[in-house]
């Protein structure tokens, strides 16, 4: 039976902690997983590093044919994704 | 250029369709006839009578429909936008104090101060807004609110008092004013669109019907408009203006305070007028001002009191999707027609004594909260707490124990013992006293490991604090910092120590990064998804151009091999 892998972050998603967090996301890309959700309501940062692992990971992902979405987003990262436009790159919702 | 909104359907240029603009401006006749409440509640404490009564409320209503008329033209004669000028209530305290010593010609004199204080301090608001921060505006806002609540509870319970004691109240009053009451609140919570603006003219016609079936008006009031005829010439108290050198002060900070509250006025109208929105036309503002002081002196000149620009009617233009100049002309002139309507006139000017009552009610509970908003915009240290916290008790001296100051020389007694001056005073003081001390400049010590937006943001925070920065600017600029030490990082654009430097002159927040490299690069397009995914400085690229989005400007300087980048933030 595939899973749904419920993913939950706290605090920022920068260059300090992109690459722990892209290699936790990365390790369920192998197993039988159905879909991955990602948690941001307890996200206060979002950068530029941030941005990238979240779309090499959604690519990697989608790849394999596994929705990749992202929800709950904070204000602060609300804000982040209005000003990119990241919201034509990721699946969102409850944005 | 502003760049018009699509919600709008007419911008301030525009010209609608004469049924629209027709329908358009009675819509905004019918709110502003509304506010005959302030200049009502002013008479009924004065003790006025009718003709009296008629007198203030025409003169009132002729410098209000002027002055919104001169708003229609672009500045230096007018504002340029649809801004409709109502009675403020900001001077209703001091007016019933002034109405009380003096009658009608104080009350003219009173309100030539109010004008003329407004014409010189449009020549200088740019200026004074160091000194009237939003805690220092808020603490007087909601004590004006406190200041009102008394008129509001003796009208709304038709209390009789002995020796400062309550003797009766009057059932009817309470049944008239707590339906009056109701329906204003329930029209604006529960009410959407113009039901919601208009919720305090559904609460008077509410107020109005109950007073009747209970005998709640005046009958020489009633009487009066009995005998008044639909169409005539209308009623003005043309009365030599008194002046109070004791009561000068006090109107003095109220217009200063009203100055202050129209700028906010203006940054709601220009937002509404630009979906590019940066910062506050200031000049426009001013000219702004200037019509209103100009309005104000008329006002006096010919018996009626002080107005101001209405939020009110910024919320009807909101929700009208209508900002077309050309409403607030042909306002004007529909409001210069109103006091040829006598029946109309004395009806306004008796309102029933519950109804004023529950009306006052709902302005002191909206002016308490509208306070705390305001002092609570900005990010509170210490000293601002203090600020804040010793004038409201100052301020509330006055309530608890009346007559406290007055020992004190009687200039200073009577500000002293209003409670809305001896406020406002104190507040200005204690900010001033408060800032001694308060560097204006602040710079992020180094950090070893780099800094991150958890190093940033405590940092912001602090001096956020210590001069009173509003939180949302505060937090995009702890943001904005944070993706720049990212972006300087990730460019390797710099080879030796970075400083990272804020200033702030309560207009513009500055942050200054100067390194020893080469200039950052700042897109004006993002990367595409292509050059993100691939091992480029597309990344790198992205956190120049995030940067750019977060800050109103961002400007780069070289000198030799020293780099300085420098964001702006306006506040």
């Amino acid at each position: 039976m595939d899973d749904v892998i419920e993913y939950k972050l706290t605090g920022r998603l920068d260059s300090q902690t992109a690459g722990h967090h892209q290699d936790a996301l990365l390790a369920h890309l192998n197993e039988n997983t159905a879909a991955i959700a990602l948690d941001f309501s307890a996200v206060t940062h979002l950068s530029t590093a941030g941005i990238r692992v979240l779309l090499l990971t959604s690519r990697a992902y989608q790849a394999k044919g596994v929705p990749f979405v992202l929800h709950s987003l904070s204000p602060a990262v609300v804000e982040v994704v209005r000003i990119t436009g990241l919201a034509d790159l990721l699946t969102l919702r409850g944005v | 250029m502003a760049k018009k909104p699509d919600r709008l359907q007419y911008g301030a240029d525009d010209i609608p369709p004469r049924p629209a603009l027709l329908l358009l401006s009675i819509q905004h006749v019918c709110l502003a006839l509304v506010f005959a409440i302030y200049p009502a509640a002013i008479a009924q404490k004065a003790g006025m009578t009718p003709l009296q009564k008629a007198g203030l409320l025409t003169a009132t209503i002729i410098a209000t429909a002027i002055t919104t008329f001169l708003h229609h033209f672009k500045p230096p004669l007018g504002n340029g936008n649809l801004t409709v000028q109502t009675p403020t209530p900001v001077v209703v305290p001091a007016l019933m104090q002034a109405a009380g010593m003096g009658g009608l010609p104080l009350l003219a004199g009173m309100t030539i101060v109010f004008g003329a204080t407004e014409l010189l301090v449009s020549r200088v608001i740019k200026y004074l807004r160091a000194y009237f921060p939003p805690e220092v505006s808020g603490v007087v806002v909601m004590m004006l609110g406190v200041s009102l609540a008394e008129s509001a509870v003796k009208n709304f319970t038709g209390a009789t008092m002995s020796a400062g004691l309550v003797t009766a109240v009057n059932r009817d009053y309470i049944l008239v004013a707590s339906l009056t009451l109701a329906t204003i609140i329930a029209c604006a919570v529960f009410g959407k669109g113009i039901v919601k603006l208009f919720s305090l003219g559904f609460g008077l016609a509410v107020g109005l019907i109950t007073s009747k079936i209970v005998g709640a008006f005046n009958p020489v009031d009633i009487e009066n408009i009995s005998a008044s005829p639909w169409l005539g010439l209308p009623t003005i108290n043309l009365a030599l203006p008194a002046f109070d050198v004791a009561l000068i002060p006090l109107v003095v900070i109220m217009a200063i305070i009203q100055c202050v509250d129209t700028l906010g006025s203006f940054i709601s109208i220009q937002r509404i007028n630009d979906e590019d929105w940066k910062k506050l036309d200031t000049d426009q503002a001013a000219a702004g001002i200037q019509v209103n002081g100009i309005g104000n002196v008329l006002s006096g000149l010919i018996g009626g009191m002080p107005g101001g620009i209405s939020s009110a009617h910024i919320g009807l233009v909101m929700a009208s999707g209508a900002a077309a100049r050309r409403v607030g002309a042909l306002t004007g002139i529909l409001l210069m027609f109103s006091i040829f309507t006598p029946k109309l006139v004395a009806g306004l000017s008796s309102i029933p004594q519950p109804v004023i009552g529950a009306l006052l009610a709902y302005t002191a509970a909206f002016m308490m909260v509208a306070g705390m908003e305001l002092i609570l915009s900005r990010l509170l240290s210490e000293r601002r707490i203090f600020t804040v916290g010793l004038s409201v008790l100052i301020g509330l001296s006055t309530v608890i124990l009346p007559g406290v100051y007055s020992h004190l020389p009687v200039l200073l007694a009577n500000v002293c013992e209003s409670t809305l001056a001896i406020t406002a005073v104190s507040a200005i003081l204690l900010n001033m006293l408060f800032r001694i001390g308060i560097s204006r400049r602040a710079e992020l010590p180094a950090n070893p490991d780099g800094h991150h937006y958890e190093t940033i943001s405590p940092f912001m925070d602090q001096i956020g604090k210590d001069w009173g920065a509003r939180r949302d600017i505060v937090e995009k600029a702890a943001t904005a910092c944070a993706e720049t030490f990212e972006a300087l990082a990730a460019h390797g654009v710099r080879s030796g120590d970075l400083t990272l430097t804020v200033e702030f002159d309560e207009v513009d927040l500055l942050m200054t990064f100067t390194y020893p490299g080469s200039p950052l690069v700042i897109p004006t397009e993002r990367p595409s998804l292509q050059d993100l995914l691939a091992e480029t400085d597309a990344p790198a690229q992205l956190g120049g151009y995030i940067v750019r989005k977060y800050v109103d400007r961002l400007s780069q300087t070289r000198v030799g091999d020293i780099n300085k980048l420098i964001l702006k933030l306006e506040h």
